[in-house]
């Protein structure tokens, strides 16, 4: 779920904007172009998948495929998702330009969450196991991000940040199970440059 | 793999950005507001604005719709939410109530030179049809937006995101090497 244009308050984007600058930075000047494309590719998961919605009671959640974008970008998982989240807000009014630094970085932080499960976790514990934690882990901490966004901006968000959190625990679930099938897929090929 | 495909298959491509469309005619308001995949904002709350005073508050109804006759003065704002943070904002500008006072008007002198139509002149006549052709435009916006193709959208945004990377790498193969 993203937040939309002109819900957050001027201080909550402007703390965002100053949090997630240094690390775009740091990611762009760090990028070698031979991982652009690898970029390029999983800023056009999300951007896809990101329009997949599922329906959940009155309302509906979009898949993010945050862990899988997490593992294999690291930290330029930020610069993908900000060009995707950026064009999204631009061409299909999805989330919207003053929520985008909020965005990226509730996005970003859990794709980052994913990718150091999976550092901290592979080996250790039963692939499917990690495959699965990898995949809704970063969902529930993306929603925890969006409901701390929103109580930050009004006290008045607090049903809408009960709502955002709880709409996401079905989504968690449906992403880990798509996330064992994906990454058995991607270990049975192991494909160049994936690591898993 | 299978299943994944399977699974995916039968939900529906849809981006749930939240339009509003509105006019101000003849004294009456009439609002419709529809998510990105043409569904209507059923039961969405609204509130109507005059220069940051609220001047009507109420929902859409099952429609998506609203419409109602109001003493309303230019500019007026109108926000719709559709829940779970999705909003819209649109403005009607004074000009586009100005051109409506034009319009009354020039249905005025219609409904007078009825009698005399040879006496219509041409100028006349171009303004005749013309507010009745602005009459017709923004239904005809709303069915465009209903139209609006997102598959088109979003294979706009795979372009864009090729396009930036792609440039990206050519300026960066050049500078790291």
């Amino acid at each position: 779920m993203h937040i939309s244009e002109g819900v957050l308050s001027a201080g909550v984007i402007a703390t965002s904007a100053v949090i997630l600058a240094p690390l775009i930075i740091n990611s762009v000047r760090k990028l070698h172009h031979e991982d652009i494309s690898k970029v390029a590719l999983l800023s056009a998961l999300f951007f896809v998948v990101s329009t997949i919605h599922l329906p959940i009671g009155v309302t509906s959640v979009h898949f993010m495929m945050l862990g899988i974008i997490g593992i294999m970008l690291g930290w330029h998982s930020f610069t993908a998702l900000l060009i995707a989240l950026l064009l999204q807000g631009m061409l299909i009014g999805f989330g919207g330009i003053s929520s985008l630094a909020v965005n990226t970085l509730n996005t970003g932080i859990g794709a980052m969450t994913g990718f150091y499960l999976f550092k901290l976790l592979k080996d250790k514990i039963h692939f499917s196991i990690l495959s699965f934690l990898v995949g809704s882990v970063p969902i529930l901490v993306a929603s925890v991000g969006i409901a701390v966004a929103l109580l930050f901006t009004s006290g008045e968000f607090l049903s809408v940040a009960k709502v955002a959190l709880l709409a996401h625990f079905p989504l968690a679930i449906v992403e880990g199970v798509i996330m064992i099938f994906l990454f058995k897929t991607l270990q049975k090929y192991q494909i160049k440059g994936l690591n898993i | 793999m299978k299943i994944l495909i399977l699974f995916l298959s039968p939900i529906i491509l849809f981006a749930h950005a939240l339009s509003v469309n509105a006019f101000y005619e003849s004294g009456e308001l009439y609002i419709e507001s529809m998510f990105g995949n043409g569904k209507a904002c059923k039961g969405c709350g609204f509130v109507v604005k005059h220069k940051d005073i609220e001047v009507l508050k109420g929902d859409l109804d099952e429609n998506g719709l609203f419409e109602k006759e109001l003493a309303l003065k230019a500019p007026i704002t109108i926000n719709i939410d559709g829940g779970m943070g999705h909003q819209a904002e649109m403005t009607i500008e004074a000009s586009d109530i100005e051109q409506e006072v034009e319009e009354k008007s020039v249905a005025t002198v219609h409904t007078v030179s009825k009698e005399s139509l040879s006496s219509i002149d041409e100028e006349t006549l171009r303004k005749i049809i013309k507010s009745e052709l602005n009459k017709q435009n923004a239904k005809i916006e709303t069915m465009i937006e209903k139209n609006k193709s997102t598959t088109e959208q979003m294979l706009m945004g795979l372009g864009y995101i090729l396009g930036i990377f792609g440039l990206w790498q050519l300026f960066a193969r050049r500078y790291q090497k």
